[in-house]
């Protein structure tokens, strides 16, 4: 921990990025943000059916539909509208050496990918921690994470004939690599009379990627509902959600920073926010609310950014970009027909939806200017407006 | 964007529809594992629905901006069809000839069926694989960017590592030429043949086709008869240039279509693409279309008046050597420069394919040493 302490001081953290959550802040932070824990002294459960879980307190997780780009299935496109804010029940367990998170969701549509299809979808359920978080550590794009932020993800899905549970780290879009981690464990369990999957996913507590032992773990979850033809992007996300675990100190630096913002709709006026996006032409790029002319897929679509992101990520994008880069979708999805095509017909890439630039020098800078110009103020405002944003049912 | 690209030029006037091509790919690479329903190359009539059913209309590809577009993942039931067996040993029992399923819809279901009305009714054969495109949607739609275009020769082939199945690729191909692999979960497509290819040897359908209907090689090669068809005599044109992915197997159009009948059952002089609807071939081929038959048409009297003409001389295929201009020691160099080994035969350029292109292993596998 004092390493991490160190490293936070060092760190250079503009001015405008000091974050400092109010008493409001931690309390509703605490109340809305935190998942609580049940330390044991047994071993940790895999099994979703273990009896242990009843005497666990959980608490209700929200998963919105993941429209920050759009993908390419005009079937399973189609029923994006259609789809209805989510919820899980967590619950958390730990000893000295794992940690289990136990998830359970209702789904009226069991589906397990057949064996014989070109079509279906199995239902699945992940979970991903940041590799490196606490004191003077930003948090990563809650999408699988980003160019600075590895994240490590853990995918459980239902693929009839061989059990499908994969590890993988992932530094933003189409990064995702499989890889191999020692004693992680998940399983999946449909409850036929309650109609709910329940989900254990269990892990070491430290692993070569990372090291959750530490009062507040970041984490967050993903469901996909198969017989709404969601895999991959096309899924339900919640944002960052913090496990505490009592029997690690709780970083104070950490958790003013974590917290800051969770009482902003009650210091700030969204309406003026929203007035000072497009006066800031945020629209230019983004859509969002009934901001809708930006080409598609020129910049994340912010219209339910307000369900997955936190306002401290919100501030660090609006006054320090470069912090957290998203790498495009496939940046191969917009070619340039107004370029000279090469011998064989190639068009190059349209620049213009690429996300980031890469400067001379190599480094990868966002293509998002900065607004740290903004006053304290405007930038509470528009992150204001910006947490209101959960209106994803607009999307087209 | 490739350094050189591999090409194929078809010759529709000559395609039989005998599906050995068919069958040559099927049993080098898909009649196993999940392979089962799939058809790399597959041999369709037009007008038709095609295979899988309906993929003209299935959307994927890019608009006139440059951006992909939306597409659908055709159902194996309904628009591939779920391979079936006859029952060839109960017929010794006086039973008669029935398939084992209850199939709806199969590759070549529609063969020979066409259009047009009675004593004008037309079709040709449409075979088709892979089109390795300059732009390709598949690639495109990858959002694991799993779908790789080899630098060597503009083979497009996926990282079996990085897919995980998700199918955008499905929807994003407007040829539909790239399958999914329920057993393995994962994308498979037409590889080009590409452990043939860089061993000198043209694709398996290419190698096989009775009617001699294929040329392979590679697009900059000045001399080969595929730069001449394409490029010089502009008479292999790209199916449906239209959805603009930049294909690269090219098709000689159909020109020799039987002649239409009026009414009174006299011969229509002066249809210049015979029964089949000039305007079928421009919505197949593009507007350039036009000037292919023309061309054609020209050499063709040229060589009924006696003359000489290069391209009928091409056309004729006389020799597999000049058909299949493909270069070994292009690759076996390649190889050689990057210290790959293999055997005494063999060094294999595309280690790839094998142990991921784009994939970063904690532990890669060495498979071929250094």
């Amino acid at each position: 921990m004092k390493n991490l302490v160190k490293t936070a001081l060092l760190g250079v953290v503009s001015t405008s990025l000091i974050i400092n959550a109010s008493k409001a802040d931690i309390k509703t932070f605490f109340k809305y943000e935190v998942l609580p824990s049940k330390q044991i002294s047994q071993s940790v459960p895999s099994d979703p059916r273990d009896e242990l879980w009843s005497m666990v307190p959980g608490k209700y997780v929200f998963f919105y539909p993941q429209i920050s780009v759009r993908l390419n299935d005009a079937d399973a496109n189609r029923v994006i509208p259609k789809k209805r804010l989510q919820k899980a029940l967590v619950k958390v367990v730990y000893n000295s050496e794992n940690i289990a998170v136990y998830i359970r969701w209702k789904d009226r549509t069991p589906s397990i990918q057949p064996v014989y299809t070109t079509k279906a979808f199995g239902d699945g359920i992940s979970v991903e921690f940041p590799n490196d978080f606490g004191a003077g550590k930003t948090l990563p794009y809650v999408g699988m994470g980003d160019l600075k932020h590895p994240v490590t993800v853990y995918l459980q899905k239902t693929v009839a004939g061989k059990d499908y549970e994969k590890t993988f780290i992932s530094e933003g879009f189409g990064t995702l690599t499989e890889i191999t981690e020692n004693g992680v464990s998940m399983e999946m369990d449909y409850d036929k009379a309650k109609r709910e999957w329940i989900a254990v996913i269990k892990r070491p507590l430290k692993t070569k990627n990372s090291d959750l032992r530490a009062g507040l773990v970041p984490i967050a979850f993903a469901i996909w509902n198969g017989s709404q033809q969601e895999r991959d992007g096309n899924k339900s996300l919640s944002r960052w959600k913090f496990i505490r675990l009592k029997s690690y100190k709780i970083d104070k630096e950490y958790l003013a920073y974590i917290s800051w913002g969770d009482m902003i709709h009650k210091e700030a006026d969204p309406n003026r926010g929203k007035k000072l996006t497009i006066q800031n032409g945020c629209n230019a790029c983004h859509i969002y609310d009934d901001q809708r002319t930006a080409p598609l897929d020129m910049a994340p679509d912010l219209s339910n950014i307000g369900g997955i992101a936190h306002a401290p990520y919100l501030k660090e994008s609006l006054v320090d970009p470069n912090d957290v880069i998203i790498r495009n979708l496939n940046p191969n999805r917009h070619y340039n027909k107004f370029a000279q095509p090469d011998k064989n017909g190639a068009y190059p890439n349209n620049d213009m939806y690429t996300w980031y630039i890469k400067t001379p020098d190599g480094k990868i800078q966002s293509k998002m200017p900065s607004f740290s110009h903004l006053s304290e103020q405007d930038i509470k405002d528009i992150i204001a407006y910006l947490k209101t944003l959960r209106n994803w049912r607009n999307f087209k | 964007m490739s350094k050189r690209q591999l090409a194929m030029v078809m010759d529709l006037n000559k395609c039989i529809g005998c599906q050995t091509c068919t069958v040559a790919c099927k049993t080098q690479w898909t009649n196993r594992n999940g392979r089962e329903y799939m058809y790399w190359n597959n041999v369709e009539t037009m007008p038709g629905e095609g295979y899988p059913r309906g993929w003209m209309e299935a959307g994927g590809g890019f608009d006139e901006q440059g951006n992909l577009q939306d597409g659908v993942i055709p159902d194996l039931v309904h628009d591939y069809g779920v391979p079936w067996d006859y029952n060839h040993d109960e017929l010794f029992e006086m039973d008669y000839l029935k398939p084992d399923g209850d199939p709806v819809w199969g590759p070549n279901w529609d063969e020979d069926v066409g259009a047009g009305d009675w004593p004008n009714s037309y079709y040709f054969y449409l075979p088709r694989i892979c089109n390795h495109c300059s732009n390709p949607g598949c690639l495109a739609a990858c959002p694991r960017e799993a779908i790789f275009k080899r630098e060597q020769d503009g083979i497009v082939l996926v990282d079996l590592d990085r897919c995980q199945g998700y199918r955008y690729c499905i929807a994003g191909c407007p040829y539909k030429k790239i399958y999914f692999n329920p057993k393995l979960s994962k994308s498979e497509k037409c590889i080009f043949c590409f452990p043939r290819i860089e061993r000198g040897l043209p694709p398996a359908c290419a190698h096989q086709c009775v009617g001699r209907i294929r040329w392979v090689g590679f697009l900059d090669d000045e001399e080969g008869q595929i730069y001449k068809l394409v490029h010089k005599y502009k008479v292999a044109l790209p199916l449906r240039p239209d959805f603009g992915t930049q294909p690269n197997v090219y098709y000689v159009p159909p020109v020799l279509s039987p002649p239409k009948f009026d009414d009174e059952g006299k011969l229509i002089e002066g249809e210049i693409t015979g029964r089949v609807p000039i305007e079928f071939l421009e919505k197949l081929f593009g507007p350039e279309v036009h000037n292919a038959i023309k061309t054609l048409k020209e050499e063709m009297e040229k060589r009924k008046n006696g003359e000489e003409s290069e391209l009928m001389d091409i056309l004729i295929a006389y020799s597999h050597a000049d058909m299949f201009r493909l270069d070994e020691k292009y690759y076996q160099d390649l190889a050689s420069e990057k210290g790959l080994k293999g055997t005494e035969f063999f060094k294999i350029i595309d280690h790839r394919y094998i142990a991921g292109a784009n994939t970063n292993k904690e532990e890669v596998k060495i498979y071929f040493e250094k």
